[in-house]
């Protein structure tokens, strides 16, 4: 009976996402997005406030993953592969307000981290030569880290904060290497402005050096992705 | 607070008291990086993480949800696969924890809304493939609170009662 249902779902699921691009709404804005891109719709939340769901019915959100092939097409540096996996760009698209964004934006917002405050004051870190980063962990654990920050400078106790956010930070990161012998890889995002929205944008590790590149893309897509329906 | 300038007593502000501290602890970091999914959950589930209530069956294999969960991955028939997946989504729960903590975000800091779960989850099954072969799409509709892409939060009286809410930063402060 559940699988008999189930197929019908995958029938009909199947068939809508192949033939209809997504028409979201987000605030005063709609996007439309190509049916490859998979999608996580969350923007309805908005409609509903009853007692039990979420208490900012204004709020909302998708998420989308751009094909890497398609990034490495219009940044030729790209890295299409996140170890076995396939670097496909993360773009997770929030109704925001003036005040987040500041704060989110803000060179402050990971000083505890570049200053190693906090609850950075014990922080592990590890530099990588060969990307020229650094990486900052609040756990106990020694590199190779499970989560960590990536800066693009080096952290320590009286270090100026720099005039800008991505002056010195590149992204929150993850990594799946707690497999033994299993799958590798690393997934990072940080946050960008554009507009009413706050983006996160999520990618490898490598790919964050071309953090300037990959902001621009993002904020050129979702433009053309508001022209598109 | 009411009209009356009393704390409203919100079905989870009643629930408060059973939450404790929601960081990321040196054992429950130790079980991530042993790839220990039954000793992080459990050790979830002491701390008040309502997440830890859903993954515990799958990991089981046991009671409908879990046993269900776990056959809609495709992958109930390799254990290797299976595991890798629970490994990741316990890895992104523990970052999405952190972070959710570290900026005080929504009414308990460290504790995830249905919309933060279904985004990793979403992450997460796309990046191993799950749901192509059932759907042809990344197959985040199955979980999270995002059953036929509604909104996750329409499920929180179903499968997370006591996660948080996607409400201001408690710890907000302008510059911070």
């Amino acid at each position: 009976m559940i699988r008999t249902i189930l197929s019908s779902v995958a029938i009909l699921s199947v068939t809508t996402s192949q033939l209809v691009a997504k028409e979201l709404h987000l605030g005063y804005e709609t996007f439309c997005l190509p049916s490859h891109y998979d999608t996580l719709d969350l923007t309805k939340g908005s409609l509903f406030t009853m007692i039990g769901l979420d208490d900012e019915p204004h709020r909302g959100s998708f998420q989308f993953f751009i094909p890497a092939v398609e990034v490495k097409q219009a940044i030729k540096s790209y890295n299409a592969k996140n170890g076995e996996f396939e670097a496909n760009l993360k773009v997770n698209v929030m109704m925001s307000n003036s005040f987040e964004q500041e704060r989110v934006t803000s060179p402050n917002y990971h000083a505890d981290v570049l200053r190693l405050s906090e609850s950075y004051s014990e922080a592990s870190i590890e530099h990588d030569e060969e990307l020229g980063v650094y990486r900052v962990s609040s756990f106990s654990s020694p590199p190779p880290f499970i989560i960590w920050h990536t800066l693009s400078q080096q952290p320590f106790l009286t270090r100026a904060i720099p005039d800008k956010l991505d002056d010195y930070y590149l992204g929150y990161c993850s990594s799946s290497q707690a497999v033994p012998g299993g799958s590798s890889g690393t997934s990072c995002d940080y946050n960008i402005a554009d507009g009413d929205f706050l983006i996160e944008v999520g990618t490898s590790e490598e790919n964050l050096l071309l953090q300037n590149e990959l902001t621009s893309f993002v904020k050129r897509r979702l433009n053309e992705l508001k022209h598109e329906c | 607070m009411d009209k009356n300038g009393d704390i409203a007593l919100t079905e989870q502000n009643h629930r408060l008291f059973e939450y404790k501290d929601q960081r990321i602890t040196a054992e429950q970091e130790q079980a991530i990086l042993r790839a220990d999914r039954k000793t992080f959950w459990t050790l979830r589930k002491q701390v008040g993480d309502p997440i830890a209530d859903v993954a515990l069956p799958i990991l089981n294999n046991s009671g409908v949800n879990g046993r269900v969960a776990n056959l809609l991955t495709g992958l109930s028939n390799d254990p290797i696969k299976l595991n890798q997946l629970g490994v990741d989504l316990m890895i992104e729960h523990g970052k999405a924890v952190t972070r959710d903590y570290e900026k005080c975000s929504g009414n308990v800091p460290g504790l995830l809304n249905p919309e933060q779960v279904a985004q990793y989850h979403h992450d997460v099954f796309l990046k191993h493939g799950i749901g192509s072969s059932l759907l042809g799409s990344d197959g985040s509709w199955l979980f999270g609170g995002t059953l036929f892409n509604l909104p996750a939060s329409l499920y929180r009286p179903i499968w997370c009662r006591a996660c948080d809410f996607t409400g201001p930063k408690v710890g907000a402060t302008q510059g911070n």
